[in-house]
């Protein structure tokens, strides 16, 4: 028996499979993946929702910032003029970028934020500064992003943080955890004028404002929620942030800020 | 060889936990800090892991990494046999990239994908990118079986061609 031959037969019994096997996988991934892609276009437009697509320059014609790499390198952030819970002149800022339908979001503000709160933003160590970053596929989201922005209008930041809380508590986060028609009651709960707000979220005022958030989250980088940069606050509001990202443990943001305080 | 079999999926575990944060990770790792604090930094990302992701994506993520491992086991004995033969042929499936690029959450931490720029084009889809672990679950167990399969092939003996001897 010549050796060639046995291993002729060991090997390989159907050659041509196997050389043509990889390709017709690599091609079914693709194909699956554009069908996907395809369905889920379809699905957008006909709910008449455009095209969702993260960090958006929504319109404005200025070109799209390229957003930083990520090299580990802090990326310079801004608190813009979004509010800010906690000592102002605060030596820590820690900005986050989120979606109140965001389930994970939800999570940290369950966790996590009651924690940081108590041990860093009461005792004035560290200031929160809460950015909106609403998710295409999340379709309230941009809703109550404005509403809580409503409710700054007539409480400032500290009738914004109590909003904030009131739609992480009673959302479900899925989406549509929480029925636009909640706003204007969680506004009555809260004591705030409720056809003032009522007229402010009916008009669209902070549409823009949650827009620009969303414009500016994808130059920095923030392509999910909740997204993290926690730096040493400047005197004009840009922060080196080191970027966290997800609803990581307590831990996590205790270590960073504690070594940041130092 | 479950030995390997844990070593490999630990080591992919790990490697997705730090993708999911890599700019975290990265400063944490190349930045002027103390050991104590890389540690704990690292401790955290890992326990993180358990926090950041869903129920249904912990246990894909793990099936995945057991899966990863069991195959590269089996492909490295396979290897190792083959070379033997002078004949060697390498389906490494994109399988386990395809586990780290819908692995985790779309919205809360983009591994490879987001690595790659491609991170928005999993808006798209139905389940956010999800499906890509599943596919890769699929492939990943054919590609098992297959290894499996063809590890206690016997040498066969052809009657019926005429060998030369």
């Amino acid at each position: 028996m010549s050796v060639e031959k046995v291993k002729k037969v060991v090997s390989s019994p159907n050659p041509k499979f196997n050389s043509y096997a990889p390709v017709l996988v690599v091609l079914l991934i693709v194909a699956s993946f554009f069908l996907g892609s395809l369905w889920s276009e379809v699905k957008y437009l006909r709910a008449g929702a455009g095209q969702p697509v993260l960090g958006a320059n929504n319109g404005n014609d200025a070109p799209t910032q390229q957003a930083p790499e990520d090299n580990g390198a802090p990326v310079k952030v801004s608190v813009d003029d979004d509010p800010t819970l906690g000592d102002k002149k605060a030596k820590v800022t820690l900005i986050e970028f989120s979606d109140y339908e965001c389930p994970f979001c939800k999570k940290y503000f369950t966790d996590t934020y009651p924690q940081i709160k108590k041990d860093y933003i009461d005792t004035g160590k560290v200031k929160l500064v809460f950015r909106d970053l609403p998710l295409g596929f999340h379709q309230n989201a941009p809703k109550e992003a404005e509403a809580a922005e409503c409710a700054r209008k007539q409480g400032s930041d500290t009738a914004y943080y109590k909003y904030h809380d009131q739609i992480f508590t009673k959302t479900t986060s899925n989406g549509t955890g929480l029925a636009l028609d909640q706003l204007p009651v969680i506004a009555k709960e809260l004591g705030l004028n409720v056809s003032k707000f009522q007229q402010c979220l009916d008009s669209g005022e902070y549409k823009a404002e949650v827009d620009k958030d969303l414009a500016d989250a994808g130059k920095v980088g923030a392509s999910g929620t909740p997204t993290f940069f926690i730096g040493k606050s400047t005197s004009n509001g840009e922060i080196d942030g080191i970027k966290v990202v997800g609803a990581q443990p307590y831990s996590a943001f205790k270590t960073v800020i504690d070594e940041l305080l130092k | 060889m479950f030995f390997s079999v844990a070593i490999i999926s630990s080591l992919y575990l790990l490697l997705i936990t730090l993708l999911m944060n890599s700019s975290f990770a990265i400063n944490t790792l190349t930045g002027g800090y103390g050991l104590s604090y890389k540690i704990q930094i690292l401790m955290s990302l890992i326990q993180g892991m358990w926090t950041s992701t869903s129920l249904s994506g912990l246990v894909l993520l793990f099936l995945i990494a057991v899966l990863t491992g069991a195959n590269l086991s089996l492909l490295f004995e396979k290897i190792r046999i083959l070379k033997k033969f002078d004949k060697l042929q390498i389906v490494v499936g994109g399988n386990s990239l395809l586990g780290i690029a819908g692995s985790g959450c779309i919205a809360c931490g983009l591994p490879i994908l987001s690595l790659l720029g491609l991170s928005g084009s999993l808006v798209y889809l139905p389940f956010r990118g999800a499906e890509i672990s599943y596919l890769s679950f699929a492939f990943l167990s054919i590609s098992l079986f297959v290894l499996i399969k063809g590890r206690n092939k016997l040498c066969a003996i052809n009657y019926k061609n005429k060998l030369k001897r």
